[in-house]
């Protein structure tokens, strides 16, 4: 587990913060440029991998695989199947754990009492939920969407409560004594403060969620994209299995540069002004 | 993408505790009673093999204990983590560096450094699998490519951190750039370092494990696996508990050391 309950807590995962400062002149062809040359980079090892490993696949099986996916419609088919489960346990977990981390943020008590439990669920691997979710529920429905809801819950308690505690008490009393509207002082006073914590939680829900989903799919399921990519590695063909993963990998790349990423720097404009 | 490897060093900031009004520790276990009260009752309604209660679970956990069995799997995942780590600051130390100092490459770094702090452990647990076989090299080497991230976003913020007016008085009275790096860099740096590998730590002996749990002939992996192909429940949870209370231990004493060693940088509370 990492950035846990304990006050400083940070922040975990996902690499990078590249300081986002207003632009200089070459502000916008540096990184771009620096983008393509990683990508290059990036493709080159994996190219070096081929030659060097004998059981890597090149980048044209690979893709080449991708392509009978999609052309046999197991592709489409699979990622909408795990789509459902997913965001259905995410929503449930966000909701939930949304419940549980406001009542930690407000109160010591609930705090106390929760925080050995969420360090707890931090530190347990998704795959044991994995596991006893097969164990428990067989092949259905119920194990992936489980798992997917265990998988994300103590991270959204963990920073919803952190973006609760982050509300300054000081600044709402100012705000009462001057008589500023309800409306006002959620949009002025705390929104901005528990905006980035926010978009945290939901990151880290994802990130492990997904984790989650993969693992529940491949051990208790026959359907979704984790069950797809170990069919290929069942049959040892890993161009297939790797096919998926530049599917795994390519919806966590758009969750985090599409949607989290562009919510995120508009609600932190505020800062860099 | 966002700030979320980089953590400020949680130096000095324990202090800012407010006064507790009922004990914490009173709660805190009650909490940890109640939940396990609830855990037993669960399985006393379900009856089944594949929902043991507490009692039988803490059995499993003494049996391993005393068998030696805990001792020697824990050692045996760890070693491979200590080794990965130890790989890990090898490439993350000069690439944070070189993130730190430009911008040209930070950019060029966070791509590939986003990648492998979020491949699904999944992947990184079939390719050790695929690549090394089963044996100590896949969880090691995964175990790396799990830390280098941390290890090196931390290191960048250090690096950033510096003082750039120091720098330029350094170079006014003709430091050289081996003093400088032991005397500003390596102080500004070791904390940040720290950190990350606090933070990594976690997430490395996850997806250690899940490397096991797909291929190993030892470790904690490796006993959860056995005990779900011999749908020992109550082993998969016993192995679990030891899992979560040494993970919590480890982190618990590495926030410990942090706030001992660091302590004399006010500065980053």
């Amino acid at each position: 587990m990492t950035a846990t309950a304990i006050p400083p807590a940070p922040t975990r995962t996902g690499p990078a913060p590249t300081p986002r400062r207003p632009s200089r002149t070459r502000a916008l062809v540096g990184p771009a440029l620096a983008l393509l040359a990683s990508v290059a980079t990036m493709l080159l090892v994996w190219q070096l991998a081929v030659v060097l490993g004998d059981r890597v696949p090149s980048l044209a099986d690979t893709i080449d695989r991708l392509s009978a996916e999609q052309a046999s419609g197991d592709l489409w088919g699979n990622v909408a199947v795990s789509m459902n489960r997913f965001v259905l346990g995410l929503v449930v977990a966000l909701v939930v754990g949304t419940a549980l981390g406001v009542l930690m943020g407000l109160s010591r008590f609930a705090e106390n009492a929760l925080t050995d439990l969420t360090m707890a669920g931090l530190a347990a691997p998704a795959v044991i939920w994995a596991l006893l979710t097969t164990m428990w529920f067989g092949f259905g429905w119920l194990t992936p969407v489980v798992t997917v809801f265990l998988a994300a819950l103590p991270f959204v308690m963990v920073n919803i409560a952190k973006a609760v505690r982050a509300v300054p008490s000081d600044l709402l009393l100012v705000a009462r004594a001057f008589g500023v509207s309800r409306t006002e002082v959620l949009r002025h006073v705390v929104a901005p403060a528990v905006a980035g914590s926010t978009v945290a939680a939901v990151r880290f829900a994802i990130m492990s969620a997904w984790n989650g989903l993969l693992l529940a799919e491949w051990f208790g399921s026959t359907s979704g994209v984790g069950w797809r990519s170990r069919y290929w590695y069942d049959a040892n063909q890993l161009d297939g299995f790797l096919a998926w993963v530049l599917v795994f990998i390519a919806f966590l790349v758009l969750v985090d540069q599409v949607v989290l990423g562009p919510v995120e720097r508009r609600l932190t404009r505020w800062r860099s002004v | 993408m966002s700030t979320l490897v980089a953590a400020r060093p949680s130096v000095g900031r324990s202090k800012s505790r407010r006064p507790a009004s009922a004990p914490r520790w009173l709660v805190s276990s009650g909490a940890l009673v109640v939940a396990v009260l609830a855990w037993g009752i669960a399985s006393a309604v379900v009856d089944d093999n594949i929902a043991p209660g507490p009692l039988e679970v803490l059995e499993r956990v003494v049996d391993i204990t005393v068998s030696g069995a805990a001792l020697d799997n824990f050692a045996s995942s760890i070693v491979k983590i200590l080794a990965g780590f130890g790989l890990a600051m090898l490439a993350g130390l000069p690439i944070g560096f070189a993130m730190g100092r430009s911008r040209f490459l930070s950019s060029y770094f966070s791509m590939p450094l986003f990648v492998l702090g979020n491949v699904p452990g999944l992947t990184y647990a079939v390719f050790g699998l695929v690549i090394f076989g089963v044996g100590a090299t896949g969880p090691i080497v995964v175990s790396a490519l799990v830390a280098v991230p941390f290890v090196a976003i931390n290191v960048a913020e250090g690096v950033r951190s510096v003082d750039g007016k120091l720098l330029r008085m350094c170079q006014a009275f003709g430091r050289s750039p081996a003093d400088v790096v032991r005397h500003v860099y390596l102080p500004a740096i070791t904390a940040f370092v720290f950190v990350g590998v606090r933070y990594g730590f976690a997430m490395a002996w996850k997806v250690e494990a899940l490397t096991e749990v797909f291929g190993a002939r030892d470790g904690v992996g490796f006993m959860i696996r056995r005990a779900y192909q011999e749908f020992q429940v109550a082993d998969m949870l016993a192995w679990t508990t030891l899992f979560v209370v040494a993970m919590v231990l480890i982190e618990r004493g590495l926030a410990a050391l942090e706030s001992r060693l660091f302590a004399w940088r006010k500065d980053l509370a």
